[in-house]
């Protein structure tokens, strides 16, 4: 339960990386001013933590079983992310603030 | 109606397919979600199993396992057919079975304690959404009905990819709050986001019925057998003839440890013994393994006189290997409880964004009203009372047929199909309440109905059993308290909704009663 939960935290992550990577939800989270670099950064760090996701599915359930569960923890994460945005855009920029930083947890179980 | 180019012959195509599939479609997905969990609603719906409680460790089965074959001999010794389910994670029970010689089933469960067997309610359990979803109940001509609807999903969810144009724009926008802007959104992310899972789903639940939409090539080679034949040969089914000469069956035990001596302990998911006593007895052991796609079980066969192995299949051959990997990603038995609510979240995605698309239809149109002939703004306000008799009732529908279990009597004849009667009931009744009733009305009252049954479901498990969340929670039974919570967690959403939809009014009426006040004053 705990890979899934992890898959799940860097799904979202992940996804909201790429969604600070626009403009439209840059200016919603109250972001500050652009920086040089900050789109490509933003889009590297949210595939990689994508990708990162896939790695830790195929980790908990195999190469046949993973890829199935990833396309599931996508579409869940992104899910979340987008409701939160929508009702609860400060909450949505915290949790991805704190996942980077206390994310990894669920793997120290 | 057709004009212009592409995208506007698959925006047609979009709306009024969508339209006229959805009513149906919502109902095949909100059954679906529901039947990912149908081994946990079955055993909800039968409290007389939760009282004597299983484990499945590794242990505790040969004890019982003992017990079912000694009470097999003594109460079944002159049957045609004895079945064993093993307890597994998501059924902790002992099931027993047999067909006697003229063909009337038993079925029974173990009582571990006294070594004795015990009757359950008869449901229909989670086995009626899974009924409902792939057939509507209505045998294959409901298969070939849901098959053509699925084939219609298909090309509205391609036809909704053409004519979305900021794809990657609005990935992530949702505006709530903003009428018919917000139902635009909520359709996009919804069905967006779970884009694979969409085409997934409806894909592989055309494939799964390959035999019966292309029953030709199976006619053509098998004529005298038929499907029954052809599924004898791809499952390597040896024929098999009673001898008609008695012999002893040999124990059941030793045969179930040799084979997880190859599968691995507590493996062995059911037992099926035909013709025992015969002296052409044959044992089949079939194999539970979640770590697998495929969905066609390994099997053992053993001689039941000698107790020897025999056989030994596997699906192996490539193209029944996809087959069979095409069932197991639809049926999502694999992968563990995490994998299903995965699915649980992707179908109930699905389900709202049919939801969205038949609001957005009446919502889009609304505003054209003043335009439209006396016609169509009678068909738009028929359309959105359909709306709510699909969409709020079967939600209603759903909700009351676990009530439906609860409250029918134990012992009624027939209790499953009264079960079915109550869901289909319910739903009938949603259609005349919906067209009487203003829309807004007919929503308010339906959704708030499905949310107070779905709030007080609980409440019901406790009057009616012991397995309510006082006992379920501090114990972290799981298995049963996840059914109670889903459906608080379900009720709250839809009491939520309601709770917007009445705003409006709710202020409307605060306004009013204050205004009043200051004249009186």
């Amino acid at each position: 339960m705990k890979w899934i939960l992890l898959a799940l935290l860097l799904s979202y992550a992940g996804w909201a990386a790429l969604a600070l990577s626009m403009k439209r939800h840059y200016r919603q989270l109250d972001m500050g001013a652009h920086w040089r670099g900050q789109v490509l950064t933003l889009r590297l760090a949210g595939t990689g933590t994508l990708l990162l996701a896939f790695g830790v599915c195929v980790y908990y359930w195999g190469w046949i079983l993973g890829p199935a569960g990833w396309v599931g923890a996508l579409s869940s994460g992104a899910l979340t992310l987008v409701l939160l945005l929508a009702y609860w855009p400060r909450l949505a920029g915290a949790l991805a603030a704190l996942i980077p930083l206390l994310g990894w947890w669920p793997a120290l179980w | 109606m057709i004009s212009g180019g592409f995208r506007q012959s698959m925006s047609w195509m979009h709306t009024w397919v969508g339209l006229i599939t959805g009513w149906l479609l919502f109902a095949i997905f909100v059954t679906g979600t529901l039947t990912v969990f149908d081994s946990e609603i079955s055993y909800w719906m039968q409290p007389e199993l939760h009282t004597h409680k299983v484990s499945h460790s590794l242990s505790a089965p040969s004890a019982l396992l003992q017990q079912a074959d000694q009470l097999l001999r003594q109460r079944a010794g002159d049957a045609s057919y004895w079945s064993i389910g093993l307890p597994g994670p998501r059924e902790p029970a002992m099931r027993v079975s047999w067909e006697s010689p003229d063909g009337v089933d038993s079925r029974y469960y173990l009582k571990p304690e006294t070594a004795t067997l015990f009757k359950v309610r008869e449901t229909e359990g989670g086995g009626h959404f899974e009924d409902f979803h792939a057939q509507l109940h209505a045998g294959d001509t409901g298969m070939w009905f849901v098959s053509l609807l699925t084939v219609a999903m298909l090309a509205i969810l391609i036809s909704g990819i053409v004519i979305h144009k900021r794809i990657f724009k609005d990935f992530f926008t949702f505006r709530p709050g903003k009428g018919q802007r917000s139902w635009l959104d909520a359709h996009n992310f919804t069905g967006i986001l779970v884009l694979p899972f969409h085409l997934m789903i409806a894909y592989t639940g055309l494939v799964i019925e390959q035999d019966e939409l292309m029953p030709a090539p199976i006619q053509a080679l098998y004529q005298d057998g038929g499907r029954d034949a052809y599924y004898d040969e791809l499952n390597q089914r040896s024929q098999f003839h009673l001898s008609g000469e008695p012999a002893p069956l040999a124990p059941l035990l030793p045969m179930v440890r040799e084979a997880e001596r190859h599968w691995g302990t507590g493996t062995v998911r059911s037992i099926q013994v035909r013709n025992p006593g015969d002296a052409n007895a044959r044992v089949e052991l079939y194999r539970r393994d979640p770590q697998r796609l495929v969905d066609t079980s390994d099997r053992m066969t053993f001689d039941g006189v000698s107790g020897e192995p025999t056989e030994s299949f596997s699906v192996t051959r490539p193209a029944y290997v996809l087959q069979s990997s095409m069932e197991g990603l639809h049926y999502a038995e694999f992968g563990g409880s995490a994998l299903r609510w995965l699915y649980f979240v992707c179908g109930s995605a699905g389900a709202a964004m049919m939801a969205t698309g038949l609001l957005l239809f009446t919502s889009k149109r609304s505003k054209q009203t003043r335009r439209a002939t006396p016609g169509a703004v009678r068909f738009y306000a028929l359309v959105e009372k359909l709306n709510v008799a699909s969409i709020a009732g079967i939600m209603v529908a759903s909700i009351a047929y676990f009530w439906g279990n609860r409250l029918l009597p134990a012992e009624l004849a027939h209790r499953g199909s009264w079960e079915i009667t109550v869901f289909f009931l319910v739903w009938l009744l949603c259609l005349p309440h919906a067209l009487l009733r203003p829309a807004r009305n007919g929503w308010v009252e339906q959704l708030g109905l499905a949310a107070m049954l779905c709030l007080l479901l609980p409440v019901l498990n406790g009057l009616t059993s012991d397995s309510h969340l006082l006992h379920t929670l501090p114990a972290r039974d799981w298995l049963l308290a996840g059914v109670d919570l889903t459906a608080l967690a379900v009720g709250a959403l839809i009491a939520g909704t309601v709770w917007k939809i009445t705003a409006k009014s709710r202020c409307a009426i605060a306004t009013g009663r204050a205004a009043k006040r200051e004249v009186i004053a």
